[in-house]
């Protein structure tokens, strides 16, 4: 007989692979070790805190602004890096060891898998935040801080640790040790400066109304904006995660470019009712970038369970097929799609009046294209598309870079050599760097390149295409 | 090939490409229900792709493959619950124990807390792992291993096992274990499909062998078939009472069976292709000749010197 204490510690509602994960990751060694040397680490602090409060020279104000800059300094570590850097290794384990198989084969979807997987860390890592409750009442009652602000900065830690964990979890399927690694040191390079200035701006604008030379937007403006764009942009990284690690049968695009109308919908909504004040579109934008990346990433690959429904359907299938069948092939074409619907709202909202706007969204829909198109043309068969996709984008901004500082040294207007390349445009137009009188040439070049991108990887998509077709036709008792 | 009354497993014409590789080529064979069947191959050969491509963890290229009648592409949900799949490598889980191991997938299989209960007793009685329950999986023996992992894919009680080299890098005890759960199985009216390098095993274990070489299927009948199939030659050992001189003019003069050996107390002989009507008729031929035959045995083939044989034999591809 098995004893009972062993069955009965997860009740049956809770996700079996959250159950699994929770009863793997509470004894890891990193839980434990993070959990107690956070313990360690308020302790010093909320020690520090008190040290100086108790204090009476002129230092003082300086020495606080020290304690409470690293008692944050010291929350952050293993909220924003120690625990997100767990959901690198969540799926990646899994494939390298084959277990992911043996759990799809059971009734458990890929998407429960990755959100079982993400649940658990964010579990632990609320673990970790309330554990730090009581430092934070401490410093309230013995440091004199305002405690609204201390909770709302460690609900923000939170939610940036929630949607950092996502992104992980959404690499953790990938092979490439580069590709991961490239993506920790942007995506913490840009998670932290993304903080600090989310984290400063809402501080100012409860203590005096609104910073100083920022947009009109109000601390519940940028909540309901949350509220909207982080669930959504966290249930795409974990659709992206599970698309990774689904059976071929299994079309993941169609839900991921749901995800992607949705953020347009959305961004039109708030930007046109005036609750994102202009700024939701922007976020849109951004957050689309993975989402179009990773979709004219997807390998032209035929499936054919996947493709016989389409086929099924008669014309009205064929051509959904064109946009939300998996593949780059209709990723093209809904990529397209969407950002010529995101410049349609771009253009309602008045973005569009300016050269510089006009820059920026052609060199945009560049910057996402190009790249493919180059690599369709070069490594048609490449493995590791994303990897090379990065690498690409990475050798545009060098380049851009390099330029703008030859050409800052030299005072001398290199930068119209530039114009072709979207992402340099695109990087020039967000800094103001493209002189008024180039912006003309900038705009045609850019058009030029982007159309040049989508007419070709048009053109390369009707040979997968004619492929898929035959594959069919050679199969007439898949033939729906 | 066989021809099947109540096929559980049918393979048509499968095939799986990797890019220009064909890993599969034109795969027909049928499993009939309750029977132990051994797929035979060399690395390589496609074994691991066409039973991936059963339990849907691949999709075919072309082709079909139906378990119980269900198509593996339109039904997957179906196959996955008919068909219980143990790969030849089986990771592990840090710091999860035996019982919780297998709770976990009692879970993912839908299971709710007194069902599961019961079914994970059963199991870990089946396999014996109750004593093993709060062992840290991470920590067990390779034959524990495997039995952890048989355990798992029976967690669900499916009809068809599929079963990937189980027996590859077990010691002779943990071995002769596993072949007896197969047994044991297979008691139960599971269907077992089951790949492995050691033939001879197999061919103990088995009612049915399947030999796919290079993506093709080769040979698919009865151990016994493959031991005495057609074309291949039989080896009698004969022993005689006193002097075996007779025995060998006796063979001389035989023109359809030649002497392969010679010994002290009689000979191996070698005829072509023998029923057991054509052995009979053979040692009476000898006794009615006044042969003093005290022993007359048939020594079976090696399933390995059959599949060798039987690989020669094979005409290669087309271009």
């Amino acid at each position: 007989m098995i004893s009972s204490a062993t069955h009965s510690d997860f009740a049956d509602w809770i996700s079996p692979v959250l159950v699994k994960e929770l009863r793997q990751g509470l004894r890891s060694k990193l839980f434990m070790s993070a959990f107690f040397i956070t313990q360690l680490l308020m302790i010093a602090s909320v020690l520090m805190n008190l040290a100086i409060a108790s204090a009476m020279d002129s230092t003082v104000g300086e020495a606080k602004g020290f304690t409470d800059g690293l008692f944050w300094f010291l929350i952050s570590l293993p909220l924003v890096l120690g625990m997100p850097m767990r959901g690198f290794t969540a799926i990646h384990s899994e494939i390298k060891d084959r277990t992911i198989e043996l759990v799809l084969l059971s009734h458990l979807s890929s998407w429960r898998i990755a959100l079982g997987k993400w649940t658990a860390l964010i579990i632990q890592t609320l673990l970790l935040v309330c554990s730090v409750l009581p430092y934070v009442l401490l410093r309230y009652y013995l440091g004199g801080v305002n405690i609204l602000a201390d909770l709302q900065s460690l609900g923000l830690l939170f939610i940036f640790s929630c949607a950092l964990t996502a992104i992980t979890v959404a690499m953790s399927p990938y092979e490439s040790k580069i590709l991961r690694s490239l993506f920790v040191i942007l995506l913490f390079i840009g998670a932290w400066f993304l903080l600090g200035s989310v984290m400063v701006w809402l501080t100012f604008s409860s203590v005096y109304g609104s910073l100083p030379g920022s947009s009109r937007l109000q601390p519940w403006q940028v909540y309901i904006m949350m509220a909207v764009f982080v669930p959504a942009f966290i249930i795409l990284c974990l659709e992206m995660a599970a698309s990774r690690i689904a059976p071929a049968a299994e079309n993941h695009s169609l839900r991921k470019r749901l995800l992607g109308v949705f953020l347009v919908g959305a961004a039109a909504i708030l930007d046109l009712t005036g609750i994102g004040n202009k700024n939701a579109i922007i976020v849109a934008a951004i957050l689309l970038i993975p989402l179009l990346i990773d979709a004219l990433a997807e390998p032209a690959a035929f499936s054919l369970p996947v493709w016989k429904r389409f086929f099924a359907r008669g014309l009205p299938g064929r051509l959904a097929a064109w946009v939300i069948a998996p593949g780059w092939v209709s990723a093209t074409v809904f990529s397209v799609a969407l950002i010529a619907a995101l410049g349609a709202i771009a253009a309602w909202l008045g973005f569009l009046g300016s050269m510089q706007g006009k820059i920026m969204l052609v060199s945009y829909a560049g910057t996402l294209l190009l790249p493919a198109a180059i690599l369709r043309l070069a490594l048609p068969g490449a493995k590791n598309f994303l990897g090379f996709y990065i690498a690409l984008q990475f050798f545009f901004i060098l380049i851009t870079l390099l330029v703008s500082i030859i050409t800052q040294s030299l005072n001398e207007p290199f930068t119209s050599w530039l114009a072709p390349l979207p992402m340099s445009a695109l990087l020039l137009s967000l800094f103001n760097n493209v002189p008024g009188s180039g912006q003309p040439t900038f705009l045609l070049l850019n058009s030029v390149a982007t159309g040049a991108s989508v007419a070709f990887l048009a053109l390369r998509s009707l040979m997968p295409w004619r492929d898929f077709s035959a594959n069919l036709r050679q199969h007439p008792a898949h033939n729906g | 090939m066989l021809c099947m009354a109540d096929p559980i497993i049918e393979v048509e014409r499968l095939e799986r490409d990797f890019g220009n590789v064909k890993a599969v080529k034109d795969v027909t064979f049928s499993i009939e229900r309750g029977t132990v069947a051994g797929f035979i191959g060399a690395n390589g050969a496609g074994k691991t792709t066409t039973m991936r491509m059963m339990v849907t963890l691949e999709t075919p290229t072309a082709g079909a493959i139906r378990i119980g009648g269900d198509d593996v592409i339109d039904k997957p949900a179906e196959i996955r619950r008919r068909v219980g799949w143990m790969p030849d490598h089986f990771g592990t889980y840090d710091n999860v124990t035996v019982y919780e191991y297998l709770d976990f997938f009692g879970r993912a299989f839908g299971y709710r807390r007194e069902e599961r209960l019961r079914r994970l007793e059963e199991v870990m009685e089946f396999t014996d792992l109750t004593p093993l329950a709060d062992r840290a999986m991470n920590s067990l023996s390779k034959g524990m291993n495997q039995r952890l992992c048989l355990g798992r894919t029976l967690i669900h009680d499916p009809e068809v096992l599929v079963l990937d080299e189980p027996a590859a890098g077990l010691d002779p005890k943990a071995r002769i274990e596993f072949k007896n759960l197969v047994r044991l199985l297979a008691e139960r009216g599971k269907t077992i499909f089951i790949s492995s390098h050691i033939l001879s095993e197999l061919g103990e274990m088995c009612d049915q062998l399947v030999f796919i070489d290079d993506g093709r299927i080769v040979h698919h009948g009865t151990t016994e078939s493959l031991t005495r199939q057609s074309g291949s030659e039989t080896l009698i050992e004969v022993r005689v009472a006193g002097d075996p001189e007779p025995l060998y003019q006796w063979l001389a003069a035989a023109t359809t069976i030649t002497l392969a050996d010679r010994h002290k107390d009689g000979a191996r002989l070698r005829v072509g292709d023998l029923s057991d009507e054509d052995a009979a008729a053979l040692l009476r031929r000898m006794i009615l000749d006044g042969i003093a035959v005290q022993g007359f045995t048939r020594i079976e083939r090696r399933l390995e010197d059959a599949f060798v044989d039987m690989l020669r034999m094979t005409p290669p591809p087309l271009p």
